[in-house]
C-alpha cells in the first residue's frame, strides 16, 4: 500500500466491522423478538 | 409534542451556528493578493491559502523548517512553517496555511494542509496528458 | 404497480415479501462487494498524486453517499406515515435510521483516515466535514427521540417531524464544496459532465456502491421486520407468524 497501509488498512478494519455488526445485530434482535411474542401469546393462551 | 419542538429548535439552533462559525473562518480567509494589499489583519490568527511556486520550496539544513512562495497567480507571499508537511506538499500544489503575519511580512505557519483536487488517475495517464498538453503547446508556437 | 404498492402497505403482506427478498440481496450483495473490493484494492492502479492512499474512497464515497440516500428516503417514508398513517412506511423510517448513522459514522472516520496522510489533519472544520457531523447529530437525535417516546406510533410522528426538519441539511452537504472555500475537493462523479475519474477506478467504486445500497436494503429490511411485528403484536397475523415459527 505504498506506505498508506495503517490508513487504507483500518479504514477497511472498521467498515468490514460496521458491516458486520449492522447485519447480526438485527438478526439477533428478530430472533429475540420472536421468542419474546411466542411467550407472551402462549402465556394469553394460557389464560383464557 | 413540546418535547419534540424543543429538540427541533436545538438542533436547529447548533446547526446555525455551525455555520456561522464557518463563515466566520471563511473571513479570516485570504489570498496572497489581499495580504500584499494590507486587508488581512497583522495581530491575530487568520488563513491563507494558494498554490505552491515552484522551484521556491527552500529546507533549512538539519531542520524541519522550509520556507516557500504561495502563489493566487498574481502576488505571492513567502511562509515558513516548521513541522511536518502533509504527503501532498509539493511544488504547485494548493494549500492553506493558518498561521500569523510577522512585521516583516513573512506568513508564519503553524500548520499546513494540502488540497487535493477532484481528480483520480493512474500515474501513466497523467504523464500522458502532460505529454500531450507539451505536444500541443509545440506545436503552437505563438501562444 | 399500484396495487403491489399498497399490498406492500400491508404488515402481513410486507413481512412476507421481506423474509423472501432477504437472502437473495445478501447474495447479490455480497457477490458485489467481493467484486469491488477486488476491482478497488487488486486491479485498479494507484494514483498519480495520492498513491494508494486513494484506495479509501472505495468504502469512503459510497458511506457517504448512502448516509444522504438514506436520510432523504427516512424523512420521506416518515411523511408518508405522517400523512397517510401507513404502518409499514413508519417501520421503514424507524428501521432506516440506525443503519444511516452507521454509514454516516463511516463517512466520518474513513475520510479523517485519508485525512491525515493527504491533507495533513485527521480533522478540519470546513464546511463540507461541519455539515456531515450535523447529519451524524441528526440521526442520532432521530434516533433518541424515537427511543425516548414510548407509544411507537407517537414517537414515529416525531421523529417524522425532526427529519423533515433535517432535510434542509442534505442539499447544504452536496452543495458546501461549491458554496464554501472547503479544504474537502470537489464532486468527482455526481457533477455535470465527465466524471474526473479513471474507468479502472470509478468502476469498482461505482460496483461498491451499487453493493452498499442493496445491502442497506437488506438490512432495512431485516430491520424493518422486526418493527412490524413489535407495531402489530396484538393482530391475528403475528399469532400465525410466531406460532409457524
Amino acid at each position: 500500500m505504498g506506505g498508506y497501509g495503517v490508513y487504507v488498512w483500518s479504514a477497511y478494519a472498521i467498515w468490514l466491522a460496521v458491516m458486520i455488526i449492522n447485519v447480526v445485530q438485527p438478526a439477533i434482535k428478530s430472533r429475540g423478538t420472536l421468542k419474546r411474542l411466542a411467550r407472551s401469546i402462549n402465556q394469553r393462551a394460557k389464560q383464557t | 409534542m413540546i418535547f419534540v419542538g424543543v429538540i427541533v429548535t436545538g438542533v436547529a439552533l447548533a446547526a446555525t451556528l455551525a455555520f456561522i462559525a464557518i463563515g466566520e473562518n471563511m473571513l479570516y480567509f485570504f489570498s496572497p493578493t489581499q495580504v500584499k494589499n494590507g486587508e488581512a489583519p497583522r495581530e491575530r490568527t487568520l488563513r491563507v491559502g494558494g498554490l505552491v511556486v515552484p522551484g521556491s520550496v527552500a529546507r533549512e539544513q538539519g531542520s524541519l523548517t522550509v520556507q516557500f512562495d504561495l502563489s493566487d497567480n498574481r502576488e505571492s507571499l513567502t511562509v515558513k512553517y516548521t513541522g511536518i508537511l502533509p504527503d501532498l506538499f509539493r511544488e504547485g500544489q494548493g494549500i492553506v496555511a493558518t498561521g500569523a503575519l510577522e512585521p516583516g511580512g513573512t506568513f508564519v505557519a503553524e500548520e499546513v494542509l494540502a488540497k487535493h483536487d477532484e481528480k483520480y488517475m493512474p500515474p501513466e495517464v497523467a504523464e500522458a496528458l502532460e505529454l500531450a498538453e507539451q505536444g500541443g503547446r509545440m506545436s503552437n508556437p505563438q501562444e | 404497480m399500484w396495487t403491489f404498492f399498497h399490498k406492500l402497505g400491508s404488515p402481513p403482506y410486507f413481512y412476507r415479501i421481506a423474509g423472501r427478498l432477504i437472502p437473495w440481496l445478501g447474495w447479490v450483495c455480497a457477490g458485489l462487494l467481493v467484486a469491488g473490493l477486488y476491482g478497488g484494492l487488486v486491479l485498479a492502479p494507484p494514483d498519480y498524486q495520492q498513491g494508494d492512499s486513494y484506495r479509501i474512497i472505495f468504502i469512503h464515497v459510497p458511506s457517504a453517499w448512502m448516509s444522504l440516500f438514506i436520510y432523504v428516503l427516512m424523512a420521506v417514508s416518515g411523511a408518508v406515515g405522517l400523512i397517510w398513517r401507513i404502518k409499514v412506511a413508519e417501520a421503514i423510517a424507524a428501521a432506516s435510521a440506525p443503519v444511516g448513522a452507521w454509514f454516516t459514522f463511516l463517512a466520518l472516520i474513513t475520510g479523517s483516515l485519508w485525512g491525515k496522510p493527504m491533507w495533513g489533519t485527521y480533522w478540519v472544520w470546513d464546511a463540507r466535514l461541519t455539515s456531515e457531523l450535523i447529519l451524524l447529530f441528526l440521526y442520532l437525535g432521530v434516533i433518541g427521540l424515537h427511543s425516548a417516546i414510548e407509544d411507537r406510533r407517537t414517537a414515529s410522528r416525531a421523529t417524522a417531524v425532526l427529519s423533515l426538519v433535517g432535510l434542509v441539511n442534505i442539499p447544504i452537504i452536496h452543495f458546501s464544496v461549491e458554496w464554501w472555500n472547503t479544504l474537502h475537493q470537489g464532486a468527482t462523479v455526481t457533477k455535470i459532465g465527465a466524471p474526473s475519474i479513471d474507468l479502472s477506478m470509478l468502476l469498482p467504486l461505482l460496483i461498491m456502491a451499487l453493493g452498499f445500497k442493496l445491502y442497506y436494503f437488506m438490512v432495512l429490511l431485516m430491520r424493518s421486520r422486526v418493527e412490524v411485528l413489535e407495531r402489530e403484536r396484538g393482530s391475528v397475523w403475528v399469532r400465525e407468524v410466531v406460532q409457524t415459527g
